[in-house]
């Protein structure tokens, strides 16, 4: 092996970066389209998945114009925020805005003749970003359906919060109890309290999971107060 | 030059079986336990680890000469990662939803012993073709592994192959359940096991 002066060592490294940079970053422009397109997919599925409809990518499109009446961005008193649309709001940006200056999306839906809301949240778990969706029925009250994604939570333990059997529980949970008091989902351990309409059981093993979801549901609907004593049907 | 000749194939075809790298050298056994849950995302992560091993290989073998002692490894690590992040943006540009189930373990390929073990054993004093094709041969023959412990769990996991349910529904009707026993990491460890001693046992004997 020949010995090489500093100042090759210092020429080789600074073109090999530079070489792989130009590679790299040609990569993810010719791919960047393709890729939020993906996203896209994903995030309407989500959302319908919200409402129990689940969908293969191809179909996405026709599946959500045919259930999703129309996306809205409404501020904290319930009024509509003009030339904003919802798919374009950062949901970590506007969290660390004060509550009457934030812009919510929603959206709303029909399926099988009956009209729910879907409600995008986001928070924190324990290694990461969660979000998800929550659908809500036209008494702005009772819950219809979730979905939680997350980044990185432990698998088998916090990750859990993306299958079925975890979201099943939020079916027919209630925000308001019957004073009309906002009291959102808690997640608790199992066993830790009497089975009742605004708890579910928590992961085992997952805890500050759990804690980061019931957070982010809690602090991510509550916003929307004005706007459901507006819309909802008695 | 034929590549196909026994001495250029040798590269390519040892480490399939006689030193593969996962039972012959215990390599890479992470990832084998991570993602052989089903079927598809093993495949992928098997063509994945090709990918990038054989062009790894490559790239090193073509600037071994030009490539200062000191930072050797540094600049290995640059190439293998750089061809990482490649991979992992064409699968979540192409195959978005197996690029969600590997999650993380794309990403950590970077540090899959397999891959650097094969350039400093192999690409760093070799030529390029037949680096390519130590490289190719390395992560097929990972690959191997992968899809045989994958096909095993799937099977008696979750009833299926690729996603296709295969066990007739008779035998669930008789009381057969599918083993969830097998989803869990330790099963794979297991079954890679087993594979280990199947080929040394075989090995013995054919000396």
């Amino acid at each position: 092996m020949k010995n090489f002066s500093n100042l090759y060592i210092f020429g080789f490294s600074s073109a090999l970066v530079l070489l792989v940079a130009a590679a790299l970053s040609f990569t993810s422009l010719s791919l960047s389209d393709r890729q939020s397109a993906n996203v896209e997919i994903e995030r309407k599925q989500n959302i319908l998945s919200a409402l129990g409809v689940e969908s293969e990518a191809q179909e996405v499109e026709t599946k959500y114009e045919q259930y999703i009446r129309r996306g809205v961005v409404i501020k904290a008193d319930g009024s509509e925020a003009n030339g904003e649309s919802p798919e374009k709001i950062d949901l970590k940006k506007e969290s660390l805005k004060p509550v009457a200056e934030r812009l919510l999306p929603l959206y709303t839906a029909e399926k099988e003749g009956k009209s729910y809301i879907v409600i995008p949240v986001r928070g924190t778990g324990l290694w990461g970003p969660i979000w998800g969706n929550v659908a809500l029925e036209d008494d702005m009250n009772t819950i219809y359906g979730v979905t939680f994604d997350h980044k990185g939570e432990t698998p088998g333990l916090g990750a859990e919060i993306n299958t079925p059997a975890f979201q099943q529980q939020f079916r027919n949970k209630k925000l308001f109890d019957a004073s009309n008091r906002f009291l959102s989902v808690a997640v608790e351990k199992p066993g830790s309290y009497t089975p009742n309409d605004h708890t579910v059981d928590a992961i085992s093993g997952g805890t500050l999971t759990s804690k980061g979801l019931q957070t982010m549901l809690k602090t991510g609907i509550e916003p929307y107060q004005t706007y459901f004593s507006q819309h909802k049907s008695n | 030059m034929n590549i196909f000749s026994s001495k250029q194939a040798k590269p390519l075809l040892n480490p399939l079986l006689k030193d593969n790298p996962v039972t012959a050298q215990v390599l890479g056994i992470c990832s084998a336990l991570a993602v052989t849950v089903k079927l598809e995302p093993a495949l992928v992560m098997a063509l994945s680890v090709t990918a990038v091993c054989g062009f790894s290989n490559l790239i090193i073998a073509l600037i071994r000469n030009l490539i200062p002692n000191s930072i050797r490894i540094i600049v290995q690590l640059v190439v293998i990662a750089a061809l990482v992040i490649i991979v992992d943006q064409i699968l979540k540009a192409f195959a978005y939803e197996v690029s969600k189930q590997l999650s993380v373990y794309v990403g950590l390929i970077i540090t899959n012993c397999i891959i650097m073990g094969r350039l400093e054993a192999f690409a760093m004093a070799n030529k390029p073709i037949p680096s390519l094709l130590d490289g190719f041969g390395n992560g097929l023959g990972y690959g191997l592994i992968l899809a045989l412990v994958a096909f095993v769990r799937e099977l008696f996991g979750s009833g299926s192959i690729l996603g296709w349910k295969v066990m007739p529904g008779g035998f669930y009707e008789l009381g057969y359940q599918n083993n969830s026993l097998v989803i869990l990491p330790p099963m794979a460890l297991i079954i890679v096991g087993v594979i280990i001693w199947v080929q040394k046992a075989h090995t013995k004997e054919a000396k």
